[in-house]
């Protein structure tokens, strides 16, 4: 009777703990962020050496524009109109997906949808 | 640290404690609760191994409403696995490197925020339109339902349209389950979202939620028919 | 939408301690549900079961049982103190006061409900009844918003609906069976029911009884002389019909089976025609078996009022009855609650049954014990005896959701079942959702087989009535047989009121009495 009161006790301390015991076995408590590794194309004269959108925004948002432009580009042929987010453009500087991409892709369990495995288009400068 | 880091931190914690004493302090009063009597639910299992069974049908299908009640079986249903799978999916935020198989299972985009929404506001209009339980319903039934309803809009919109920096997020999580606070994503509806979800943590304890852990310990369906086999006996009913 | 909730005129209850005190008054009886053969869910009509309340216990009832004469003083207090007892007492009362979440499931499934429409004889309406009490003194939740998250002051009228309400369950424990989380209305009625005693509000008809069996050993109040004599009537009968001299032993120590029956057995129609049947089982097979007028009473009315110690001091009799006479197995006659009692709370209250022989079940049910010598062969049946009837079986609600007969989960349902098979030729089962577990209350248990609740017995009828519609306008059934004391008397007295004969209600071992062929051995 007491043993199955702690049993169950200590099963519900265990699932309700599980973030915190996770994160202890995890191991590494002073983990930081990920830092992205950017190997930065030289700007041609008289453009500003600077990505398409502001930093913070591409950094919630670089997938929608990625979606948008291919299906506008794709789909509708709205190729000119797009052609500043082409993803030609994007690998002058963000040529590297294992130092750029998926050091914040693998932190945070999100395969992204550009490349090989499920439905991506794109191998080239995709060496893992 | 920002004021508003430290305010969240701070609240993050104490609706922490608060869910995790509150939840516990009801388990362990449930568990040490005595069952003088056996009052099993016939036709029940004669040993303990089919009680498991009893219980994952209970628990994983929820078999007594399907058989009772179709249609609030059906957005019961659907809510509590959308649910399980959104809490599955904001695991990651709880690890370090995510592990691939949290990995593989997040990379389904099936809706799942939506199904949950969907389903709330379902059970929402059974409440208001079936008589009896529009009779029934409680102040606490609504405010749950509208509870949950918001969280899931605060986060299908944080996913979907005002896309949040899940980078800053996860850091932010990461702090909190490290005892090492970061700054808080400044993003306001991921701040609705977080607060929402502190405050239902803080409710869950003193709420009918309880009946996630409460299942477990319901006599008519936890005890093994064995009456006539097993003498029952329990502290105060049975002397000596 | 929500506006097709509507209110009754003037069926409210009662307003004050004198009123709540004094009896219902008189009444015409309601009309009789129309047998249509379907069980609707209806729309609720709030208060429409409101007027309807047993006889409250005289003093000298209450106080023989030692519970206040009258309604205590500070009742409030009190009553509030006793729930917090049970509270820490009943794992099952503590659990489900906190863990329903109004899904509405249960709502349907009331035979209460179904026929009287009023919303507070839903499974959650009733037990909200409790959990408003439980909220406004229990829980953060309601200490804080009050009113607002449905915690009330537990206030005369709220006793007055408890008093009501709470002798409107039969306990039968259907809604359990649909709760997602197996909430038992039946433990929140027994708990109801036991705080309102302590409280000095207690029921006359259960309670009265319950002094009965403390005082002279059986429901029915016989002394030893008259139950002596009702057997030898019955022995009489026995030898005028068939010519064989079947014998109804009393007291015989160390026979080989006591026999604990329900006292009505021995006197109330068609109850003795089962007690025929249960001694032409023992004659014929040649076991040697005994009654015993310690133990007269297989019923167990201290369930009913959830009294632990009633229920233990009543079952103490057969205890006594074993240590005088020695039996060496136990068997138990047709009754559902009595064999809740004896399948699932003797070995505690009582137990352990060491004396008794453990090849046996201890206890076992007659059902159990007459099929086991069919299929052994010990017994020469004739069934065309019973060509006369068609038959369908009556799973009684206690026997169905609370026992268990045989090995195998569902045996409750089975062996009787095969038992009437055995006996007859023609049998046919009810409508799926009337049967087996998901069987209706006769309408009648719990403690409300009592006069002034006819109107409730004859409604809570309904669901069964419309199913026994059913099979005899489709197969021509009549003869519904039972395992029940209760069951048997509260359809014998209904059944008419639907336009169905008496006779159509018998025990199963009616059934088998007549089927059974005395005399000369195979």
């Amino acid at each position: 009777m007491k043993m199955k009161a702690i049993t169950a006790f200590l099963v519900f301390l265990v699932i309700l703990t599980l973030p915190f015991l996770v994160s202890a076995v995890n191991g590494d408590i002073l983990s930081q962020a990920p830092q992205p590794k950017l190997e930065k194309a030289k700007a041609p004269a008289g453009v500003e050496n600077k990505c398409v959108e502001e930093v913070p925004y591409m950094r919630a948002n670089h997938m929608n524009i990625l979606k948008t432009a291919r299906v506008q580009v794709v789909r509708n042929g709205l190729r000119e109109k797009y052609k500043k987010y082409s993803l030609e453009n994007c690998f002058t500087c963000h040529r590297n997906r294992a130092e750029f991409c998926d050091k914040c892709h693998s932190y945070a369990g999100v395969e992204p949808g550009c490349f090989g495995d499920r439905g991506g288009c794109h191998y080239a400068n995709t060496k893992k | 640290m920002s004021g508003l880091t430290l305010l969240y931190t701070l609240f993050a914690y104490v609706a922490i404690a608060v869910f995790l004493v509150g939840f516990l302090a009801r388990i362990w009063k449930y568990a040490t609760t005595p069952s003088p009597l056996k009052i099993p639910l016939t036709p029940a299992p004669v040993n303990s191994v089919g009680v498991v069974y009893r219980m994952v049908q209970e628990v994983g299908f929820f078999k007594s409403l399907f058989y009772s009640n179709r249609i609030i079986w059906i957005g019961g249903y659907l809510m509590h696995i959308a649910l399980l799978i959104t809490i599955v999916k904001h695991l990651r935020f709880f690890f370090k490197t995510t592990p691939a198989a949290l990995a593989w299972i997040t990379s389904f985009e099936i809706y799942v925020g939506f199904i949950f929404f969907g389903a709330l506001a379902f059970l929402f209009l059974m409440r208001l339109v079936i008589d009896r339980t529009y009779y029934l319903s409680l102040m606490q039934d609504y405010v749950l339902l509208i509870f949950l309803m918001l969280i899931a809009a605060t986060g299908i919109l944080t996913k979907y349209y005002v896309r949040t920096d899940i980078i800053k997020v996860k850091q932010f999580v990461m702090g909190l389950v490290q005892f090492r606070p970061e700054a808080i994503p400044g993003d306001p509806i991921f701040i609705i979202h977080f607060t929402l979800v502190l405050l239902l943590l803080i409710y869950f304890p003193f709420s009918k939620l309880m009946h996630s852990g409460g299942i477990f310990f319901s006599p008519t369906r936890n005890q093994v028919d064995d009456a006539r086999e097993v003498r029952h006996v329990t502290p105060w009913a049975v002397k000596g | 939408m929500a506006e097709e909730i509507t209110t009754t005129e003037e069926k409210t209850v009662d307003k004050d301690i004198a009123a709540l005190l004094t009896s219902p008054p008189k009444r015409a009886p309601e009309p009789t549900p129309e047998l249509t053969g379907k069980i609707v869910k209806p729309k609720i009509v709030q208060g429409a079961a409101a007027h309807y309340k047993p006889h409250v216990a005289k003093p000298e009832i209450q106080e023989k049982l030692g519970f206040p004469g009258t309604l205590v003083e500070n009742w409030q207090e009190a009553a509030v103190a006793k729930m917090r007892e049970l509270l820490g007492k009943y794992k099952s009362l503590q659990v489900y006061m906190d863990i329903c979440v109004r899904c509405g499931s249960c709502t349907d499934k009331c035979q209460y409900f179904l026929s009287t429409r009023d919303p507070k004889n839903m499974p959650a309406g009733r037990a909200e009844l409790f959990r408003q009490v439980y909220r406004k003194y229990f829980t953060t939740e309601g200490k804080i918003f009050g009113k607002l998250a449905g915690a009330v002051d537990f206030d005369l009228s709220l006793l007055a609906e408890w008093y009501s309400y709470f002798h409107q369950c039969s306990q039968c424990r259907r809604c359990s069976l649909y709760c997602p989380y197996g909430i038992d209305t039946a433990e929140i009625s027994m708990a109801a029911r036991e705080i309102m005693d302590s409280i000095g509000l207690g029921q006359k008809y259960t309670n009265e009884i319950i002094g009965k069996v403390h005082e002279l050993g059986n429901n029915l109040g016989m002394n030893e002389a008259a139950l002596r004599n009702a057997i030898e009537f019955v022995e009489e009968e026995i030898e005028e019909d068939t010519g064989v001299p079947v014998k109804l032993p009393i007291n015989e120590e160390d026979a080989e089976v006591l026999l604990v029956t329900p006292s009505a057995d021995f006197f109330a129609t068609p109850h003795l025609e089962s007690l025929v049947g249960y001694a032409k089982v023992f004659h014929q097979a040649g076991i040697n078996w005994t009654l015993s007028t310690t133990a007269a009473e297989a019923g167990n009315f201290g369930m009913f009022v959830g009294s632990y110690y009633h229920m233990q001091k009543i079952a103490s009799r057969i205890k006594q009855a074993i240590e005088e006479l020695r039996p060496k197995r136990l068997v138990v006659g047709e009754c559902g609650h009595a064999w809740r009692v004896a399948y699932a709370f003797w070995n505690t209250l009582i137990g352990p049954f060491d004396m008794l022989n453990q090849k046996y079940p201890r206890p076992q049910h007659i059902c159990e014990f007459t099929l086991d010598l069919i299929n052994r062969g010990a017994l020469k049946i004739d069934k065309s005896a019973n060509d006369e009837f068609v038959v369908t079986f009556h799973d009684s609600c206690n026997v169905a959701r609370a026992t268990r007969m045989g090995d195998k989960p569902g045996g409750q349902f089975d062996i009787p079942r095969e038992l009437i098979k055995a006996v007859t030729n023609k049998y046919v089962d009810m409508e799926y959702d009337t049967i087996r577990e998901r069987t209706f209350c006769c309408g009648g248990g719990g403690g409300l087989l009592t006069d002034e609740l006819i109107d409730v017995r004859v409604k809570g009828a309904m669901p069964r009535m419309q199913a026994l519609h059913n099979v005899m306008e489709t197969h021509g059934v009549n003869f519904m047989a039972l395992i029940c004391a209760i069951c048997k008397a509260q359809f014998t007295k209904i059944m008419p009121k639907y336009g169905i004969p008496m006779e159509v209600a018998g025990g199963v071992h009616q059934l088998v009495g007549r089927a059974i062929v005395l005399g000369a051995k195979e």
